[in-house]
């Protein structure tokens, strides 16, 4: 018994050791490198036992924790992710300097967290490792360096941690009526039990603000406005993370939840299809002007979620495998995005659009990966990208919803304006030699760039298994039991 | 009115009264005790306590941000041991030995926060900047404040 | 001695439920309101975690109303989780908060405004 515990528990347990590990290693001062490769060779074992465990199921104590495919594949994802974003952090330049381990030590924990979330068919375990995930992001924003001309980190972690509490207590508020509608924590039960007074007013309002919570973690657009502020004050590193890691959790709960309404239910849907097209005209005509790199990407955070949303808007199977597959796919676009934030980045500066001129001179691979990285969020094949969009407006053309998918499109149209004004920049643009010297990778700095640049194309070259894969897997989640 | 009720009413009346006794009392008791006759106040009459040592100042300074640091490990214990109480209903029920393991790994997980915090001096009492000069008298502004904080 | 709780409980018991489920989820939802209503207006950002707070408390009175309507018990767990949540919410809160005075020496949200665009 024991042993079947261990086979299906490995990554996690392996991921708490690790993260252990890591506290012991900031019990003592400067030890940055050790901290970074502790949490390497965590995250490296996390990604060889989720490979271990893909095929395992079970259902862990007492009905609050399942593994089965769906969860295990996601937390491959993570996983992968957690790897990239160790690569990503190098040093952790633009952390204070006496508390560098502990960026390693709370990226740790927040992983946890988003493990667990993959998991978590209870509401009382989501909403623990909901937290868990998001409170150590909070305190990582907090910890940027301050100095001359940076000083809005406090204010970013401000208002960060504010909106974030906020929507939990919105979250927590709608799961306590959730609550007292079906009278069970566990969620596979609460969506069967809802079914039949999903258009009461009760069952109306508890889905709305715990979605409304969530829409907070996707930065859907009436709960965006912490996005940009966030991306633009926390480190590069630190806006990686959050710009990448919760919107897949956000995802994975909303699909957890979604599957309580049915496609013909017109209220949902007809709220959802406004949030889509709201939070993609937004996004993407604010993100038009924006001059800082990471500020940009924050505005066309708000329009992904906008697109997610259109996979919600279907509300059948094939619209959660799509949203999940984009998400996916996103999470690795957008951390290409940010590796070469982070490496273009001057001692950690914000990086503006113009600081990208002769990035192609500059180095190559680094140029590759930031055009691999925008074309797939602009949605051009053969990306991961595109295939997302492109499975996305399928499952709502599907449903019938013709006008939003052509707002859709529009959008995309209006989203390669300003994408390619970064293409442009890095791959066209000169300026006057004053900072033109060529940037040294390092090794793993290649590999984690070539690593995200295939992850971009596979995903998006071999789109019919994997979404097959999440469909499959979907099944476990979305049939009421 | 049913005879029960009656009585309940009566019940409802008396603990109302005693809570009532139980707040005035004290004042009246100071005010039959209080030697005022004899007492010395000159130069008393501000101060908020005024039996043993002279206060220094004023209670609304800015106290030393370390405070905080002791209200956040704090924090930390409050709460969860909130938790030993439904494993104190069913311990010992059905698996003794697991019950005992896992109380272990959640306090020793627990206290980690005192480890860290110890490592790191949060419990080394040092003062970032001298006290102010102590005052005899109270200070009426409350803009004067101590910098330890900063 | 012992006659007097004994004699009174079942009474007081009784009146207390003319107290329904509506009465508590009507309280919840005024807590709520106050809540929600404190963080969009108020300016020192420790009131505003008041307010966060008062929010949560809705939450847990609420679970805890339904969880006695029900006659379940999951829903005292979930509270007991809540009060963790706010717990360690407000340890990370504030120790942010304090971070931003020493740097700012002002806890006023209409002082962050370095990033609006």
């Amino acid at each position: 018994m024991i042993q079947e515990f261990i086979m299906a528990f490995l990554p996690e347990l392996v991921l708490l050791a690790g993260v252990l590990a890591v506290f012991v290693v900031t019990l003592y001062n400067d030890r940055v490198a050790r901290a970074r490769a502790v949490s390497l060779a965590t995250a490296a074992a996390l990604v060889v036992s989720c490979l271990i465990t893909l095929r395992s199921e079970a259902t862990l104590f007492d009905g609050a924790y399942r593994v089965d495919l769906f969860s295990q594949w996601l937390k491959l994802a993570f996983g992968v992710g957690y790897l990239a974003v160790i690569l990503l952090g190098r040093r952790v330049d633009d952390i204070r300097p006496d508390i560098r381990p502990e960026f390693f030590l709370f990226l740790g924990i927040s992983m946890t967290g988003f493990v667990f979330l993959a998991s978590s068919i209870d509401a009382i375990t989501l909403v623990v490792s909901l937290e868990l995930s998001s409170f150590p992001l909070f305190l990582l924003v907090a910890m940027r360096r301050e100095r001359e001309g940076q000083r809005m980190q406090m204010e970013s972690a401000i208002k960060f941690m504010m909106f974030g509490v906020a929507a939990n207590g919105v979250m927590l508020f709608g799961l306590s009526y959730l609550y007292g509608l079906t009278s069970t924590t566990s969620i596979p039960l609460m969506v069967q039990r809802l079914q039949p007074v999903i258009d009461g007013p009760l069952a109306l309002a508890g889905l709305g603000l715990t979605f409304a919570g969530l829409y907070y973690k996707l930065a859907v657009f009436p709960f965006h406005f912490w996005t940009p502020d966030v991306y633009q004050g926390a480190s590069n590193e630190t806006a990686g993370i959050i710009a990448s890691m919760p919107k897949l959790g956000a995802v994975v709960i909303l699909v957890r939840f979604a599957a309580a309404a049915t496609p013909d239910n017109q209220l949902i849907t007809e709220i959802l299809t406004v949030l889509a097209v709201a939070s993609m005209f937004y996004g993407n005509l604010v993100a038009l002007v924006q001059r800082d790199l990471k500020r940009l990407l924050g505005f066309s955070t708000i329009a992904h979620a906008g697109y997610t949303l259109l996979g919600f808007v279907a509300l059948d199977e094939a619209g959660f495998s799509a949203s999940l597959y984009y998400m996916t796919g996103y999470l690795f676009m957008v951390l290409a995005c940010f590796v070469v934030i982070s490496r273009v980045s001057r001692d950690g500066e914000n990086v503006a659009i113009e600081d990208l001129h002769g990035l192609h001179r500059r180095s190559p691979l680094l140029a590759l990966t930031m055009v691999i990285g925008i074309f797939a969020l602009a949605g051009i094949p053969p990306f991961v990208g595109f295939m997302g969009k492109f499975a996305l407006l399928n499952a709502a053309f599907a449903r019938g919803h013709t006008v939003l998918v052509i707002l859709a499109v529009i959008n995309t149209a209006i989203a390669a304006y300003y994408y390619l004004r970064v293409v442009h920049a890095s791959f066209f643009g000169d300026r006057d030699a004053t900072d033109q010297m060529p940037i040294a990778l390092d090794g793993s700095t290649r590999a984690l760039c070539i690593g995200l640049i295939a992850i971009v194309i596979l995903l998006g070259v071999t789109p019919a298994p994997v979404i097959d894969a999440i469909t499959t897997s979907l099944a476990s989640v979305v049939a009421v039991p | 009115m049913p005879e029960t009720q009656q009585t309940d009413l009566i019940y409802v009346a008396a603990f109302a009264l005693l809570g009532l006794l139980f707040a005035i009392g004290p004042f009246v008791l100071v005010y039959l005790l209080s030697a005022r006759k004899t007492r010395q106040t000159i130069n008393k009459r501000d101060q908020y306590i005024e039996c043993g040592v002279d206060p220094i100042g004023d209670a609304w300074i800015r106290y030393s941000a370390v405070y905080y640091l002791y209200a956040l490990v704090f924090v930390a214990f409050a709460v969860d041991v909130l938790y030993l109480v439904p494993v104190a209903m069913v311990y010992d029920r059905v698996f003794p030995v697991r019950d005992f393991v896992e109380l272990i790994i959640f306090v020793g997980i627990l206290s980690l926060v005192i480890v860290y915090a110890w490592k790191k001096g949060v419990f080394k009492w040092t003062r970032r900047a001298p006290a102010r000069q102590p005052s005899r008298i109270p200070s009426p502004q409350p803009n004067e404040r101590q910098t330890t904080a900063a | 001695m012992s006659a007097l709780p004994t004699a009174t409980l079942p009474t007081v018991l009784a009146a207390a439920s003319a107290v329904g489920l509506q009465h508590y989820i009507a309280l919840a939802a005024l807590l709520f309101a106050i809540g929600f209503v404190g963080v969009l207006i108020r300016r020192n950002t420790l009131v505003v975690y008041m307010s966060l707070e008062l929010m949560l408390n809705a939450a847990i009175l609420a679970t805890v109303a339904f969880t006695r309507y029900n006659g379940t018990v999951e829903g005292n767990v979930f509270v007991f989780f809540i009060i963790t949540v706010a717990a360690a919410e407000v340890a990370v809160g504030l120790a942010i908060i304090v971070a931003l005075f020493r740097k700012r020496h002002s806890v006023d949200v209409g002082d962050l405004a370095t990033l609006n665009n």
